[in-house]
């Protein structure tokens, strides 16, 4: 079997483009030939993980070659890294990695922001029939959106394609809901360790804080779902207790998702750090640095945390939400927060019970890292994904 | 309940006069009123009540000309997916005789080594 790869790769800041590079050097092994399809920039990937890199933008032969090349597609919601994604997977059926539980963003992004809010009414009425069509009419009539929660826009997607992957129990359960009849496997993202084997210590060192800081992270895109603002709520309250921690707030800020004025509303300005994006060497390091990470999600909607994926693999004891796929964790490798009015002080409780008890919650680590090496191993990631497209097709 | 909110958005209303000038205004206000009870009143109002009939059958039209375009948006979902799902299956059997293709192509680039080294 030969196989296409269509989906983002770094440069672009994406976890989606991070999963599939990681990825690509385990799955050559299991097809005749690999290649991958971008659209128009060289992805940053060693040459020797797949045959050829093709770019859409090059005239000549088609990448498909009539069938011969089987598509496995990345398909997320950001709709710049994949609209050619997806409309090559309306055209071409293949086998689609679904790393977002509902693409009504993208949708909305690429029928009514783009002038054609009929193909939104088309969507909305092919995923819900005459209902769907009349809440889109309403919606646009109105000026608003369709409800996030009964519109996951995902079953053109799923019906287009032969064979759907997802990350979690939870979005297998959405997609059936939406699909019945969906061909559709579990498969975790792939994880390879990409921190440096220092210990934290040193990673602390490296990046300017002294050995004894205690360090508090929220990584990656900082946007309003995944909650920093609490945790930093959480963590004003702790700091005066701890004096040597900090809290640091390593990745992009969303536009209008203004931090900065709540840390200076709070009195911790001088104790948080928000370095804004960074390199990936310098997010390992930051990774390798902190002595507990809050990644909370909510809503959620559908997606999985590679970040957190790395977060558990490098031991990091880590907050997350008590919802969808984080539900899906044992209970003994990571701190589940609900998501109701207790959160706040469920988050200062994990914190303060990790900063006191940092010998005591190694056992934490050890079962999260044990955990990603068992569900995670890339060779294991890379097989699955390989006998479900041979089953499929 | 407000006696505006009684009316739909596209029904007509009659309206009183106000005037804002001091101390003269309840005085014109009043000569306006008369002016008009005795002059427009009775022409305008059945006018005002034969463009809100209007209005009323234009906006029953409207609505029936919306739920049309969900009938259509409905059927065409239907037909999408019908067309959805018989691509799916065209290219997947394609998929297999591609894999069938490569086999034989296989087996006769073995068969013919063979026939070479006999």
């Amino acid at each position: 079997m030969r196989v296409a790869c269509v989906g983002p790769l770094p440069p672009l800041r994406s976890g989606v483009a991070d999963c599939t590079a990681r990825l690509l050097p385990y799955l050559q092994s299991h097809f005749v030939s690999t290649r991958i399809i971008i659209p128009d920039y060289d992805p940053q990937i060693p040459s020797d993980v797949v045959d050829v890199i093709w770019r859409l933008d090059l005239r000549g032969r088609h990448w498909w070659e009539g069938g011969r090349y089987l598509p496995l597609y990345q398909m997320g919601n950001h709709s710049a890294f994949h609209n050619y994604v997806y409309d090559l997977l309306l055209q071409y059926p293949g086998i689609t990695v679904l790393h977002d539980g509902s693409l009504l963003p993208f949708i909305h992004a690429r029928t009514v922001e783009a002038g054609n809010p009929g193909a939104y009414v088309r969507e909305a009425a092919f995923e819900e029939g005459k209902m769907g069509a009349r809440r889109a009419l309403d919606a646009l009539h109105r000026g608003t959106a369709l409800d996030p929660d009964a519109f996951f826009m995902l079953r053109r997607v799923v019906k287009s394609s032969l064979g759907v992957i997802v990350h979690s129990q939870h979005l297998r359960y959405r997609v059936l809901e939406v699909v019945p009849e969906a061909e559709i496997a579990v498969v975790s993202l792939p994880y390879t360790r990409t921190c440096p084997g220092i210990s934290t210590e040193e990673a602390k060192q490296r990046l300017g804080y002294s050995a004894e800081t205690l360090l508090i992270g929220a990584f990656g895109y900082i946007a309003p779902q995944k909650r920093v603002d609490v945790a930093l709520r959480a963590f004003a309250q702790i700091c005066r207790d701890w004096p040597n921690a900090r809290f640091v707030g390593v990745g992009q800020e969303v536009p209008g998702y203004d931090l900065r004025t709540l840390v200076a509303e709070l009195g911790i300005a001088d104790v948080v750090d928000m370095p804004g994006y960074v390199s990936r060497e310098v997010f390992d390091l930051y990774l390798m640095a902190v002595d507990a990470a809050v990644n909370l999600r909510y809503p959620w909607s559908g997606e999985n945390s590679d970040t957190l994926l790395h977060l558990l693999g490098a031991g990091v004891p880590t907050l997350v939400s008590d919802v969808g796929a984080f539900q899906e964790l044992p209970d003994e490798a990571v701190f589940k927060i609900p998501i109701d009015e207790q959160e706040l002080d469920c988050v200062k409780q994990a914190l303060r019970e990790i900063l006191q008890k940092r010998e005591d919650v190694r056992h934490l680590s050890e079962v999260a890292q044990g955990f990603v090496r068992e569900t995670a191993d890339p060779v294991m990631v890379a097989r699955q994904y390989a006998a479900f497209m041979q089953r499929v097709i | 309940m407000d006696s505006k909110e009684q009316f739909e958005w596209w029904q007509l209303q009659e309206s009183g006069f106000r005037s804002q000038v001091p101390l003269l205004g309840r005085l014109i206000v009043a000569v306006r009123t008369l002016w008009n009870n005795v002059a427009t009143r009775w022409y305008v109002l059945p006018l005002l009540q034969q463009q809100n009939e209007i209005n009323h059958r234009l906006m029953k039209e409207l609505h029936l000309l919306r739920e049309d375009l969900v009938l259509a948006f409905e059927c065409l979902s239907e037909l999408d997916d019908d067309l959805v799902d018989v691509h799916r299956v065209q290219i997947k059997s394609l998929y297999r005789l591609r894999q069938d293709v490569d086999r034989l192509e296989e087996q006769l680039k073995s068969t013919l080594t063979k026939e070479g080294e006999a």
